[in-house]
């Protein structure tokens, strides 16, 4: 437990002095501020849940692959490797952070464009599960890149993947039938979290975010493991 | 202190083995040198000598106990300085270092007396990305030894640095090693191996061609010289073999009849040595 302390207080101070903590509340304001700017004539339901989803996105995926990146750009994983910890901690921790400061930022955000009229477990757990799951998918993609444009050359026909979901908010579909994709849960949950849909439904969001975030997991720590060498 | 037997390794999906049967043993307070060029296999060894390098073949073991059966307690007792520089650079020297010294039993004074060792005590407060290669290193060194660790692993420890702080940090590994700590150096340099090293492997692809200590090496492979130059100025410089040189009658006669301006003795260095094993130059 002091050990995972220790290395929460690095990736803080790493975030503040990358300044990703400014760039993040940007972000969030530039999002609220395409809300109000959107609400007169598009669905404001619709529009709410796509500007909180794609705030775990950047925040869980940019960021995990940019903190990987610098990481490998300076060497330090071969430091970390043989320090007296779990390696897998030092993933964990950075994972931890950013799924904080995407659930805090969400909250701001709902809170902002909806007031209190918004179910925050299910939001809690829906940008909660998603950006671990993404902050996993975004070490695994840094983990294969050498440069910040080789990951952002991985990450651009990635994330239009991602995005296939989103058909099911234009009601293409019911976003039961996009559960293949590892976005669907989250952004399921998140939906149920503006626009309350059965429990059965976010049952199965839940178990399907808990599934890929298991089986990303797995994978980012064998594969970055292997990058700590 | 350590025991290497018959040690083999090879990459994944390589068909040739990167190690060769490897066998050494090092003792406690001994700085042990691993020589040889780019690609020897200097590197593979100390990586696989701190647990980063599964599947080997062969036997390894740190303080009377396999490499295998110990768990990630093994790092409190190592303490590893890399070739290259590997440090948060947005992040002070002083927080680097805190930041390491957080998962051992560091005493808070031991962070600024070991920056002052190396000379980087003035520039504690500075972010590490406003250092040159020369103080990365010094600040890799420092926190290798920050946890005071019963081995080193030292990869090329004075690359990058200047001659001043090159022997600095020389001073400081023979101190070292005079308090008990069992050091072991993987470089190309031989002139620092020479003067650092109690005993010295020759390494060359994957496979040890000698080990002993540099002195024996240099006296079982090396030619030993007397050079001497003649005074005056058309003054002429010779060459004799040090064996039998009470009875090398063109010596005795120049020494005699000749005024002599310089004269002294020439051993084979390290690296004529690993050229005359080997075959190959140290690049």
């Amino acid at each position: 437990m002091n050990d995972l302390r220790h290395l929460l207080k690095l990736d803080l101070m790493l975030l503040h002095r990358n300044n990703m903590f400014v760039l993040a509340l940007v972000v969030s304001v530039i999002y609220v501020g395409v809300f109000y700017l959107l609400a007169p004539i598009v669905n404001l339901d619709l529009l709410v849940v796509i500007l909180i989803f794609n705030d775990p996105v950047i925040t869980g995926f940019l960021f995990a692959g940019v903190l990987w990146l610098f990481d490998k750009n300076q060497n330090t994983l071969q430091a970390v490797a043989v320090l007296p910890i779990r390696t897998e901690l030092y993933l964990w921790s950075k994972a931890l952070i950013l799924t904080s400061l995407a659930v805090a930022i969400s909250f701001i955000m709902a809170i902002a464009i909806r007031g209190l009229h918004f179910d925050g477990v299910r939001l809690l757990l829906g940008v909660g599960g998603a950006t671990l799951l993404f902050a996993g998918l975004g070490f695994l993609l840094g983990a294969r890149s050498l440069t910040f444009n080789q990951f952002l050359m991985y990450a651009i026909p990635f994330l239009v993947v991602m995005g296939v979901p989103f058909l099911a908010l234009f009601d293409i579909g019911d976003m039961l039938w996009y559960q293949v994709f590892p976005s669907a849960g989250g952004l399921g949950l998140i939906k149920s979290a503006f626009v309350p849909g059965p429990l059965w439904k976010d049952g199965i969001y839940l178990l399907q975010l808990l599934a890929w975030n298991w089986l990303v997991w797995r994978y980012a720590r064998r594969l970055t493991l292997t990058h700590f060498v | 202190m350590l025991n290497v037997d018959h040690v083999s390794y090879a990459y994944p999906g390589n068909a040739e083995d990167t190690l060769k049967d490897l066998s050494f043993g090092m003792e406690s307070g001994e700085i042990f040198g691993f020589l040889g060029p780019s690609g020897s296999g200097k590197s593979t060894t100390q990586k696989l000598l701190y647990k980063l390098l599964p599947g080997y073949h062969g036997k390894v073991e740190l303080m009377g106990k396999s490499l295998q059966d110990w768990d990630r307690s093994f790092y409190r007792q190592i303490g590893v300085s890399f070739e290259l520089p590997n440090h948060y650079l947005k992040l002070t020297a002083e927080e680097n270092l805190r930041f390491f010294a957080a998962f051992y039993d560091v005493p808070p004074t031991r962070i600024p007396e070991l920056l002052d060792l190396v000379g980087l005590l003035p520039d504690a407060k500075k972010p590490v990305s406003d250092f040159s290669k020369g103080m990365k290193m010094r600040l890799n060194f420092v926190r290798a030894i920050l946890h005071d660790p019963a081995m080193l692993f030292l990869d090329e420890p004075t690359s990058g640095l200047d001659p001043i702080n090159a022997n600095k940090i020389k001073a400081l590994i023979r101190d070292l090693g005079a308090r008990g700590k069992s050091i072991f150096i993987t470089t190309h340099n031989m002139f620092d191996a020479d003067q650092l090293c109690d005993r010295v492997v020759l390494l060359h692809e994957g496979k040890i061609m000698a080990l002993d200590t540099p002195a024996n090496l240099k006296m079982a492979y090396g030619s030993r010289v007397l050079n001497l130059t003649t005074a005056g100025e058309k003054g002429q410089a010779y060459q004799f073999p040090l064996e039998g040189l009470g009875s090398n009658e063109a010596f005795l006669s120049m020494i005699r009849e000749q005024e002599i301006s310089m004269m002294h003795s020439q051993e084979a260095s390290l690296e004529e040595v690993f050229i005359r094993i080997t075959g190959k130059e140290l690049l």
